[in-house]
């Protein structure tokens, strides 16, 4: 190919080329905003679910966050949303109970709790995590993405739920930190808000269907953790 | 700015195309080593973001399951097309617009692949103002302009499309990629400025060096000239050393052979050397003036005077005076005009014919069968009407590529030349420039093995109001001189010799009286004057530096008062000018010292007939060097009693002066010691001892300048010519 060609021929290649490159950006910037749509039950979910084994804080609105562990993108959602709870001014009484609802393999081992996005979660104000083995809890709220956010009130009523980075892994102010703010402020009355929400797909794979009906009343294997709670 | 854009769009086509050379080279240097910069930087872009996608996101998880991160594959896919071909550009089309154009395009479009890869991070960012700054490295404002336009696109694509992505709300103004695209701009207007700045600069360090390297060349053309002249000086040296040393040989050789056998020749025998003796001299004298000659030229101090002479004159004297040297080659020599013969042209006859001369002269040399014709004709279609004089022969011509190389000083067409037919190589370059100070032109014709034609133009001046001449029939070949000149007879003439110099005074008085003349005599102007006031005199010789008064002053003073006749100007200086000053001061003639009896009756000649004659005389009393260690005897014929006694009182006086000269040397006195060896100049070259006039000329020129370190070495070469001078 190189064997002595000409300028038109370099021309040519480049023309090529820059047709491959903008190729690469379309791949790139397609990937960064490509999401799944959201579960029915999320579309449909408008309060606190009553078989949840999650508790409601009476005082306080509560913040449910699903994470994957080991999702990447998810850094960022921590990130943001730790911007969002710490940087905002938030009074201490509109700091939410915060659920770090962290969702695990049945045999998640030490590289699946031990992960940067565990660790700083828990820092959080108000945070515990509660590992959801197999994904039961998510899948009661409808969650299926790492990043996906749900606030409630303290009398159950869903206010947000979604995402609060603007794309795959990229932090910034956005949309969905900017409701959450708002929601969390109460400086507005708002219909529930639904953001787009980046992440990996969480581990759900707890089929109600096949789960008998003591499911929702056996004791959780999960396990809670108090884990930064009190920052 | 203003002026920076200009500059930019001037592309530099005002500067020489030197300049433009030096900077295309040193534009393609910089775009060549920045084209690899950014080759390696591609590499490591490409590494460092595969590298990032496996620290930061090397796997994407769908639930429990494991898969590679679409951000590793985009590093190492994404990363390879953004790469290759810039770094391909740069290894096998390096320096080119196409290669830098798309490395900025690349360059730019890594920065958002790096970004993605990074998560968005502020930080990488900067990846893209670095690489417009890194960009500027080529000193080409044009590859800012895709990076700037692929930033504004994709701020256009992301506001109108994912507005959050880059504005970080949904519903940002539609323009506000234009805000992020001005920082764009904001950088590049100073990355700009730096590139036209940096592009003066190569600008004027390159016409800096420009400036420098021409100089060195002119350096080695001028060292080189200099070297080519010294070599051809040297050769000249040595053409010259076998010139003079010919003539040298005869006049030294006959002289010994007439003192040693004095006794045993004949008359005509001792007629045949004298002649010899006579020839070499003049030979030597021709070449002597030859050398002063192109001196003078080479100093540009050619003077030609214009007056009016007859073309058919100057021609036929020509021929007269080569007559005899044709002959004893066996050749023929004529000329013949083709054209109506103005009877006088405006031109300098004595320099015309020294051109004649030196080409008629050239032609018989090297001609040794058929003819040399001289050809004249005047040319007045021109607006300058010319006399045209082609001088052809049937010689053994000249090579084409040696043709201008003639007429260039001490050059000859061939060595062999030289060395076969003898002479200087002054000869035509001499006649060149004669011919270009009478306003016209010399140039040549030839083909080797069947002769030259020279051809010879030099202006005429207004020939409206000039009358036509006829040639008489029957002139044979056109020695005029023989034809028409009358004898001179100076018989009764009053002249009156007016020379600080006792010796010369006396000589030239003996010269007249011989020739019938009355002669008086003046030692300064002021006596010159009031006796012309007193007594008519037909003729006055004026020695024109005197004591007292001088000649000039004299010649002023006594046109002033009336004196119409002839005054004739006698002067030890040969240069030029000396003759107009000697005319504007009122003299109608002529002569240097040492005063030669030819010319001397000639110039009182034309002077009592108002030009229309010229005298025959006797022969001429050339200076003659002398043989180291032999005796100096005087060129005059000291057999004559008068003459002898003129001689003697010369040499009695030498004696005293000799003795002033060296007092005056001694206490400094240079005044006084160039005011002897002006006398010596004049005076020993008058009584025959011409050797004496060269160093006595060189004493004088060096004490008038105050050369002291110059003037001890003539000052002991008269010394020791003095020591053996005899009576």
């Amino acid at each position: 190919m190189f064997h002595n060609p000409t300028g038109t021929t370099w021309m040519i290649a480049s023309c090529l080329w820059g047709v491959a490159a903008v190729g690469v950006w379309s791949w790139t910037t397609c990937y960064e905003f490509k999401t799944d749509a959201p579960s029915a039950t999320l579309a449909s979910l408008e309060r606190w679910p009553s078989d949840s084994e999650l508790v409601l804080a009476g005082d306080r609105p509560t913040l449910v966050f699903f994470v994957h562990p080991r999702c990447p993108c998810t850094r960022a959602s921590v990130r943001q949303l730790e911007r969002t709870l710490t940087g905002a001014g938030l009074s201490n009484g509109a700091q939410p109970k915060l659920i770090v609802v962290a969702t695990v393999p049945e045999d998640a081992d030490r590289a699946w709790r031990a992960t940067d996005v565990i660790t700083r979660s828990a820092r959080l104000p108000f945070a515990e995590v509660h590992w959801d083995t197999s994904g039961k809890e998510s899948s009661r709220f409808g969650a299926t993405t790492s990043g996906t956010l749900m606030l409630f009130q303290p009398d159950g009523a869903l206010c947000f739920a979604g995402g609060v980075t603007s794309s795959r892994g990229h932090e910034g102010d956005n949309q969905g930190s900017r409701n959450l703010l708002v929601a969390l402020r109460q400086e507005q009355s708002l219909a529930i808000s639904h953001q787009p929400v980046f992440g990996c797909k969480l581990c759900t794979e707890f089929d109600f269907a096949t789960c008998n009906n003591n499911c929702a009343l056996m004791p959780s294997d999960g396990e809670h953790s108090t884990e930064g709670a009190n920052r | 700015m203003k002026a920076l854009i200009e500059f930019a769009q001037s592309k530099f086509t005002d500067l020489s195309p030197s300049v433009q050379l030096k900077l295309a080279d040193q534009f393609k240097s910089i775009h060549i080593r920045t084209d690899r910069m950014f080759a390696v930087l591609m590499l490591l872009q490409w590494v460092g973001g595969i590298a990032m996608a496996l620290i930061v996101s090397p796997h994407t998880w769908i639930g429990a399951k494991s898969e590679l991160h679409p951000h590793v594959a985009m590093a190492v896919f994404g990363g390879f097309v953004l790469a290759s071909m810039p770094i391909a550009l740069a290894i096998f089309h390096p320096g080119r617009t196409t290669t830098r154009m798309v490395i900025a395009c690349s360059q730019v479009m890594f920065s958002s692949l790096l970004i993605h890869l990074s998560g968005g991070r502020i930080e990488t960012h900067f990846h893209i103002f670095g690489s417009l700054a890194f960009l500027a490295a080529y000193r080409d404002v044009r590859v800012l302009a895709p990076a700037t336009l692929i930033v504004a696109v994709d701020h256009l694509i992301r506001g109108v499309w994912w507005p959050e992505s880059v504005f970080g709300i949904a519903t940002a103004s539609e323009w506000r990629w234009l805000e992020h695209a001005a920082w764009v701009v904001f950088e590049d207007i100073f990355l700009l400025i730096v590139i036209l700045q940096s592009q003066r600069e190569m600008v004027d360090l390159a016409q800096h060096t420009d400036r420098l390297e021409q100089g060195e060349l002119q350096l080695k053309r001028a060292i080189t000239a200099a070297e080519h002249a010294n070599r051809t000086k040297s050769k000249f040296l040595a053409n010259m050393s076998h010139e003079i040393r010919t003539p040298l040989n005869g006049i030294l050789g006959f002289t010994e052979v007439l003192m040693r056998d004095r006794l045993s020749i004949s008359d005509d025998e001792s007629d045949e050397y004298l002649h010899t003796i006579r020839r070499s001299g003049q030979h030597l004298l021709a070449l002597i003036n030859d050398v002063l000659d192109i001196s003078k030229i080479e100093a540009d101090q050619l003077q030609v005077e214009n007056i009016a002479y007859s073309p058919h004159q100057i021609i036929s004297e020509t021929i007269s005076v080569l007559r005899v040297a044709a002959t004893e080659k066996g050749i023929g020599l004529d000329y013949r005009w083709e054209s109506t013969i103005p009877s006088t042209i405006e031109t300098d006859p004595y320099r015309l014919k020294q051109l004649l001369l030196n080409l008629v002269g050239n032609a018989i040399k090297f001609t040794d069968q058929g003819s040399v014709v001289v050809v004249a004709r005047i040319e007045s279609a021109a607006e300058n009407p010319e006399l045209v004089v082609e001088v052809r022969d049937t010689g053994i011509g000249i090579a084409q590529e040696k043709l201008d190389a003639i007429f260039q000083p001490f050059v000859q067409a061939d060595d062999t030349v030289t060395r076969k037919y003898g002479g200087t190589g002054l000869g035509l370059a001499i006649s060149k420039r004669i011919a270009e100070a009478l306003g016209g032109s010399l140039t040549a014709q030839s083909i080797v093995g069947q002769g030259s034609t020279f051809i010879v133009r030099v202006a005429t001046g207004d020939l409206t109001s000039v009358g036509d001449y006829a040639p008489a029939v029957h002139l044979p070949g056109g020695d005029i001189r023989q034809q028409i000149t009358p004898s001179c007879d100076l018989n009764g003439l009053s002249v009156l010799v007016v020379d600080d110099g006792d010796t010369n005074r006396k000589l030239i008085r003996l010269l007249l009286e011989r020739n019938g003349a009355k002669v008086r005599q003046a030692e300064n102007g002021q006596v010159a004057i009031d006796m012309a006031i007193q007594t008519s005199f037909d003729v006055i010789l004026m020695d024109m530096q005197m004591p007292v008064l001088d000649g000039y002053s004299a010649t002023s003073r006594l046109r002033d008062a009336g004196f119409q006749g002839p005054i004739i100007a006698l002067t030890a200086h040969a240069m030029k000018g000396d003759r107009e000053k000697c005319e504007r001061a009122g003299c109608t003639g002529y002569l240097s010292k040492p005063i030669d009896a030819d010319e001397l009756y000639q110039a009182i000649c034309i002077a009592i007939t108002d030009g229309k004659c010229t005298a025959e005389t006797p022969s001429s009393s050339a200076a003659v060097p002398q043989i180291t260690g032999e005796p100096i005897r005087s060129l005059l014929p000291t057999s004559d009693a008068e003459i002898r006694e003129i001689v003697s009182e010369f040499l009695d006086t030498f004696d005293s002066k000799s003795v002033a000269m060296q007092q005056a040397w001694e206490s400094g006195d240079l005044e006084a010691l160039a005011q002897l060896a002006h006398w010596l100049k004049g005076a020993a070259g008058t009584v025959g001892f011409g050797c004496f006039t060269n160093p006595a000329a060189e004493l004088e020129l060096n004490a008038r300048d105050g050369e002291v370190a110059n003037i001890s070495a003539p000052l002991q070469e008269i010394k020791e010519l003095k020591q053996r001078l005899v009576l």
